[in-house]
């Protein structure tokens, strides 16, 4: 009887032992999870190769972070150029990768090429930059298509919030030629919806074709009587403009899209007040706990202030889709009905397939440069 | 009208630059971008040096490619492009730079001050390019031989691969310290070189249609496409 006590405990110690022995467990993934690969179609070359570079350094910085979460990411970054015919042959180099979903791109038409790419080879793709109207690929069957960044409409709502915040009476618009569909989107939906006196537009020519085309522009909007400009060039070509119009005399408040003219360190040194941006999210003002180290781990790794618009929505749509792979069965029923953390902010996505930005957890933002600092204004 | 004949006056010199390449040292010299671009990098430290790279990297491509042909020593002209974009990239890091700049009143007109001294230096250039072509008809006749055939130039005794150095040098120097100067004031990134480049490119094959007359008729050239585009 007191053997098989004995026997009894020594077995109950055993069992105890080794349920102590096991380690706790982890709440997301394991380690034998199988691998995410994820294709970046970025613009190395070409005319958006400088938001090429920053989306380049933004997709790293998500597998990064992705690892540290625990994900089993792989990313793999193409130069997509900046015509859609390049986008395609990368789209499809990454296909023969293997890849889960591609994101990126920058450009509409690129975007649009794209999005027909996913759909023909059945390989899911997320707009991170383009607001094209992908929405319309979606109802005509093509369920491959996704964007986690603004649509037109989001743009065009924004720069009427600023408008309307500001109370301005009247405003002008330049639009980049490069650019002429996003532009022409939000152009047509400002003019249709804002209280504000159309002053008139203006285009810049792309700088391959004129690089000294924005000092006309800006000359010629100087003799304007106009209280705020709006401005369509994300790019480099923006603070040219911006230097030329002030040389100019021009004294409206300018209201930027963002990119280069939303960048801190960029605004300080051209030391220009009156410089409004919209932003997919500030440091300033954190969405979720991703924002501040998404802005810290760049300013640490690159050595520069991150990107809050083209950096920062590459960087969501990486983090998106190994979310909804790593949940594991249909990648596109996931992101259909999941719920996904980004540095922007929280996304879920509409029947179209397009993030919904403007709800509650999920919604631009709008700062403006003045006396030496970033102000937010919503 | 007035930033256009200053624009004018620099696209002119540029293109001569390209130009010369062409027609002396038998390159489309595709490095000039990158050595525009490099122009404004150094500017961040000195604006002196820029000159002085510039004409290393041209002695560079002249060593490099003497004993290529017209295609070959254009596609090392392009590989030494990359070579220094990529290098921007790996030394500079970050993606958008600021340079520095000063204001400049001209006859009431506010300029970017090193703007204005490009358009000099670029005015300077093209002068003395002038006063040789007009006033040195056996250096002009030596150099219209080269251009038309570096074999028959040597033929006749005229060092052929040292007027080649010189142009190389010369150009790439030019092109650098204008780099220098024009990017002030401008967030540059280490493609922005390419945009200048292929207007100079544009502006001296239009030129070169003329023949004889491509170096006098430059600046006009020049000055029609910037008021057309």
């Amino acid at each position: 009887m007191i053997g098989k006590l004995k026997a009894g405990l020594i077995v109950g110690l055993i069992v105890f032992l080794l349920f102590c022995a096991t380690p706790p467990q982890t709440p997301t993934p394991q380690p034998q999870m199988p691998e995410i690969k994820i294709g970046v179609l970025v613009p190395k070359t070409g005319e958006f190769s400088s938001a090429g570079l920053v989306m380049e350094n933004a997709a790293k910085l998500a597998e990064k972070h992705a690892k540290e979460m625990g994900y089993n990411v792989k990313v793999i970054i193409y130069d997509c150029g900046d015509k859609p015919e390049t986008t395609k042959t990368a789209f499809l180099s990454l296909v023969r990768e293997g890849v889960t979903a591609i994101v990126g791109t920058y450009s509409s038409p690129q975007a649009m090429t794209a999005a027909d790419t996913a759909n023909e080879s059945k390989v899911v793709f997320v707009a991170s930059v383009a607001s094209a109207d992908l929405e319309s690929k979606v109802k005509t069957g093509n369920k491959y298509v996704f964007r986690n960044a603004y649509n037109t409409s989001y743009w065009g709502i924004l720069a009427i919030e600023f408008l309307e915040k500001t109370k301005a009476k009247s405003y002008y618009l330049i639009g980049y030629e490069p650019l002429k569909t996003f532009n022409l989107g939000m152009f047509s939906l400002i003019k249709n919806s804002t209280k504000a006196e159309f002053r008139g537009e203006s285009w810049v020519k792309s700088p391959t074709v004129s690089p000294e085309d924005y000092k006309r522009v800006a000359q010629e909007v100087a003799k304007k009587d106009v209280e705020v400009i709006i401005v369509g060039d994300p790019g480099l070509g923006s603070v040219d403009f911006v230097r030329e119009y002030r040389l100019a005399g021009g004294n409206a408040t300018i209201y930027s899209v963002g990119g280069t003219l939303a960048l801190p360190d960029i605004l300080a040194k051209l030391n220009i007040s009156g410089i409004a941006f919209q932003a997919a999210a500030l440091e300033v003002k954190a969405k979720t706990n991703l924002t501040k180290k998404y802005f810290e781990d760049y300013r640490k790794y690159y050595g520069t202030e991150a990107n809050n618009y083209a950096g920062i929505l590459t960087y969501d749509a990486i983090l998106i889709v190994t979310q909804a792979a790593a949940r594991g069965g249909d990648l596109i029923s996931n992101l259909e009905r999941g719920t996904f953390i980004g540095a922007a902010g929280v996304y879920e996505f509409d029947e179209n397939h397009q993030a919904k930005w403007g709800s509650e957890k999920l919604q631009g933002t709008i700062g403006i440069y003045r006396e030496g600092k970033i102000q937010v204004v919503s | 009208m007035i930033s256009l004949f200053f624009s004018a006056l620099i696209y002119a010199s540029l293109a001569l630059c390209v130009l010369l390449s062409y027609r002396v040292a038998k390159v489309v010299n595709l490095s000039f971008g990158s050595i525009f671009t490099l122009g404004g990098y150094l500017s961040v430290f000195s604006l002196f040096i820029t000159p002085i790279f510039g004409a290393w990297i041209g002695l560079l491509l002249h060593i490099g490619s003497k004993r290529m042909d017209a295609s070959k020593a254009t596609i090392f002209s392009l590989g030494i492009a990359i070579a220094i974009e990529e290098a921007l990239r790996i030394l500079f890091r970050v993606e958008n730079i600021l340079l520095d700049s000063r204001i400049f009143y001209f006859f009431g007109y506010k300029l970017v001050f090193e703007h204005f001294l490009a358009s000099m230096i670029s005015a300077t250039f093209l002068i003395l390019f002038l006063a040789f072509e007009l006033k040195k008809p056996f250096s002009r006749l030596k150099l219209k031989v080269i251009e038309e055939d570096i074999e028959n130039a040597e033929l006749y005794g005229i060092d052929a691969e040292k007027a080649r150095a010189i142009v190389l040098v010369i150009s790439s120097a030019f092109f650098c310290s204008i780099g220098g100067l024009y990017l002030s004031g401008r967030v540059i990134s280490p493609t922005i070189g390419w945009l200048y480049m292929i207007f100079s490119l544009f502006i001296a094959t239009i030129a070169n249609v003329f023949r004889e007359k491509a170096y006098i008729l430059l600046l006009p050239t020049s000055f029609g496409v910037c008021w057309l585009v």
